[in-house]
């Protein structure tokens, strides 16, 4: 348990870093044997790459494929990018050649989380495609995951022909709609072609309208491949104004007066300010409200940051005064949590603010429930409730603020002493020195675009992430719980910083920082290529404990513990992630010392700002340190909302 | 108050306006040898049993913590927990005024019950209190390092 790692000298890289500032200094410090940088090798972009992309978009006019008038659909309504494998080949070059930002990867299903990614930290919708049969159910599990985090996803799919439907005829023939049945918000196979531009138009309605989720089509070779000479072969082709409205449900002004009261009345309001207010981009009239009449706000979600961790009315990062609140004001909670998931008084009155009535009650008891945009709700709560000043209220959560952070420093106290008895790198030195970097040296605090991924280590790090302004964290395992799409997102999330879209804008082109386990690697490794393809920034941080995270329910934790499943909980120890980077393309560092992860950070995300170059940092640990015993507090539990909450 | 049936009538109809706020997911009420005893299936799928005795002015979270041997670990930073509840530094709304209520944990083989003792009758603070504390034992004090308590004896996903 308490073994000595090996340390390993690598060999020297050629490339020399530009060291600037704070993070010069880092470097500096750490030139520490136990780090690799990525080696030298033949690894090249294809020059067809940045060729490819620097190609000017190719409108299709008049004759046009059903592909090329779906595409031309979607370039008007503005999806925001394509994420795909090859495959649905008529769709993703007409999408391509309409001039949507497309990326390609490695496989169909990370990709599809790429674009969920990309969603959670713009609020644009965006589409992910892959080939019928195979790269369609590959993509299942992040359907899903989209699902259920609320992701405006368009996925696109092809699939065979009409002609030969049943007939097993060459490969790859599956119905598609049935098998994602429960994991959209509406889906059609496409069977007629002169309908391909209507049918655009029922996806983007439910995209733009109400709470988004995926919405799935399947194209047959009929529609997708048929030539339309003109116009009048086509039916219902006409602007999106005539085929959806930009209107959005306006509250009752009885409802508004009503609520305005209770927050008057209460002494100690909270509102969650959830997806809904970060897909209405109501984070002005959020910050409104809560200015107006002193009124706490603590954030949920699959993306943070609509309402600042640094502002003094932030109960994000004050787990223990959300106990306290005596009105819950619900804003855009899509995913709702039953009672006792979320940490309030069971004397607490709620308020649920939703665009979609059908949900307004379920789960969590109501005392008013208002229909609305969440935009539109909070522009009216703020011009509708009285100033009121909440001294006390401020105190408390300063108060539990500042007991949080205690408890986190203790953590990294006792993480740094575990780190060096057990001779590696514990989660809470991770947490606290990506935090360092990030937020209080020479970075601007608003800059850097966070994946919060992984299990276990997640349970650290998401107590040290912050989030200043929307978009600034992809809340990874959201809901689903899929733990492993990390790298997946990744692509999604630096893509959407890349390209600046949305609130990514002012920081176009930065590093993005993910974290992940050795577990969630696992599945979304390939993607380094597809980051290194496009030269998307990104450090991405493998919480190496030789282990799944769960692996302490195969020993004395779980309802049935057993001895002879061991075995099932483990991998290899050791093992060398960051060398899966180098070998497509990207940088490497292992760390096997708690004093070498900052040095190797501060090198990865120099090089990510200034060569445009991602890295994989294998940090190594051990599986023990989620023994509450062993290495207290071993595995942490989260309080939910706030910066800790995954499940809502 | 303390000793009538009104008393049980209160504590019975404080407890059912939770019930009919959506607090509790089910509620049911009996009348037992002059207690009052409840089953309310509230934070998690199985029911919390609790009991008002009005001759003694207690209300009592029934087997509230099970499999918690008294020299256990958690058992000791529970009961420490219950202690800070009535420290004066917590505010009023978080704080179980020792002058009002008298708060106590049980461990009867393994098994813990935490009553409250109402000392000036206000049925509706010994309520809320209760409520409260066992509201924050569940979401706040048991969110600690007791992972796999949890998992094994309350239905937490092991994820």
């Amino acid at each position: 348990m308490k073994t000595k790692r090996a340390i390993e000298a690598g060999p020297v890289s050629r490339r020399k870093f530009v060291a600037r500032g704070a993070v010069a200094a880092a470097v500096a410090a750490g030139a520490q044997a136990s780090t690799t940088e990525r080696r030298d090798s033949n690894i090249q972009i294809p020059g067809e790459v940045p060729a490819s992309l620097a190609e000017a978009p190719n409108p299709a006019g008049f004759p046009m494929t059903g592909a090329q008038i779906f595409a031309k659909a979607c370039k008007a309504e503005g999806l925001a990018a394509l994420f795909c494998a090859p495959g649905n080949y008529t769709v993703i070059n007409a999408l391509a050649s309409e001039g949507i930002p497309c990326y390609g990867g490695r496989t169909e299903g990370m990709m599809c989380s790429a674009a969920d990614g990309f969603a959670r930290v713009t609020g644009e919708a965006v589409a992910a495609s892959g080939t019928e049969g195979p790269g369609f159910t590959n993509m299942i599990m992040n359907i899903a995951a989209a699902n259920a985090a609320r992701s405006p996803l368009l996925v696109l799919a092809s699939n065979m022909t009409l002609a030969l439907e049943d007939t097993e005829h060459a490969i790859q023939r599956v119905y598609q709609q049935p098998t994602t049945e429960g994991m959209k918000k509406y889906g059609k196979r496409l069977i007629n072609p002169e309908r391909v531009h209507e049918y655009a138009g029922y996806a983007f309605r439910q995209l733009k309208s109400g709470v988004p989720r995926p919405v799935h089509l399947d194209f047959p070779g009929e529609v997708a491949r048929r030539v339309f000479e003109s116009a009048e072969d086509l039916r219902y082709y006409y602007d999106s104004a005539k085929y959806r409205t930009e209107s959005k449900p306006h509250p009752s002004p009885k409802e508004i007066a009503k609520a305005a009261r209770m927050i008057d009345k209460a002494e100690r309001p909270i509102i969650v300010a959830s997806a809904g207010v970060f897909y209405s981009k109501a984070w002005d009239a959020l910050k409104a409200v809560a200015e107006k009449a002193d009124v706490a706000v603590v954030e949920s979600g699959p993306s943070r940051g609509h309402f600042s961790d640094g502002h003094a009315l932030s109960a994000s990062t004050a787990p223990d005064a959300l106990l306290s609140a005596d009105l819950v004001v619900l804003v855009g909670q899509y995913c709702m949590p039953n009672i006792g998931e979320f940490s309030f008084d069971p004397d607490a009155a709620y308020i649920r603010i939703d665009p979609d009535a059908s949900d307004i009650g379920r789960n969590l008891p109501i005392d008013l429930g208002i229909v609305s945009c969440e935009k539109a709700a909070l522009e009216a709560l703020a011009e509708a409730l009285p100033r009121k000043q909440r001294p006390a209220w401020r105190d408390e959560l300063a108060a539990a603020r500042a007991a949080f952070e205690a408890a986190n420093d203790e953590h990294y106290r006792l993480g740094l002493k575990y780190s060096e008895q057990a001779g590696c790198v514990h989660p809470a030195v991770i947490a606290k020195e990506v935090a360092d970097l990030l937020y209080s040296g020479k970075i601007p605090k608003e800059q850097t675009t966070v994946v919060s991924g992984g299990y276990g280590v997640a349970r650290y790090t998401r107590r040290r992430f912050r989030a200043y302004r929307p978009g600034q964290i992809c809340n990874g395992a959201y809901q689903y719980g899929a733990i492993g799409p990390d790298v997946g997102y990744t692509v999604g999330v630096g893509a959407a910083v890349q390209q600046g879209i949305g609130p990514q804008a002012p920081y176009k082109g930065g590093p993005v920082v993910a974290i992940t386990g050795d577990a969630g690697f696992a599945y979304s490794a390939m993607e380094l290529e597809t980051l290194s393809k496009y030269r998307i920034p990104a450090v991405v941080i493998v919480y190496n404990n030789n282990a799944w995270g769960v692996w302490r329910s195969g020993v004395s934790g779980g309802r049935s513990a057993t001895a002879r499943a061991q075995h099932m909980y483990l991998f290899q120890e050791n093992l060398r992630y960051e060398k899966i980077g180098e070998a497509l393309g990207a940088r490497g560092e292992y760390v096997t010392r708690a004093k070498d992860f900052a040095p190797a950070l501060a090198r990865s995300y120099e090089a990510a700002a200034n060569e445009r170059l991602s890295t994989v940092i294998n940090c190594q640990a051990i599986k023990e340190f989620w023994s509450a015993r062993d290495y207290p507090p071993g595995l942490l539990q989260k309080v939910e909302p706030g910066c800790m909450a995954y499940y809502h | 108050m303390v000793g009538s049936r009104a008393s049980a009538d209160s504590v019975d109809a404080l407890l059912r306006l939770r019930a009919d706020r959506g607090v509790f997911r089910a509620f049911a009420s009996s009348r037992i040898r002059g207690k009052l005893d409840c089953s309310a299936v509230w934070l998690g799928e199985t029911p919390m049993r609790i009991v008002f005795d009005p001759r003694r002015g207690v209300l009592e979270f029934r087997d509230l913590l099970p499999n918690l041997p008294f020299k256990s670990r958690l058992y000791g930073d529970f009961r420490d927990f219950l202690k800070t509840r009535a420290v004066e530094d917590l505010p009023d709304h978080r704080r179980v005024d020792p002058n009002r209520v008298r708060l106590r944990a049980r461990n009867r083989k393994g098994s813990v019950s935490v009553s409250l003792e109402s000392l000036d009758g206000d049925w509706e603070y010994c309520v809320s209190k209760g409520l409260k504390f066992v509201n924050e034992v569940f979401l706040g004090f048991l969110r600690g390092p007791y992972h796999e308590y949890m998992v094994s004896n309350f239905q937490e996903p092991e994820d």
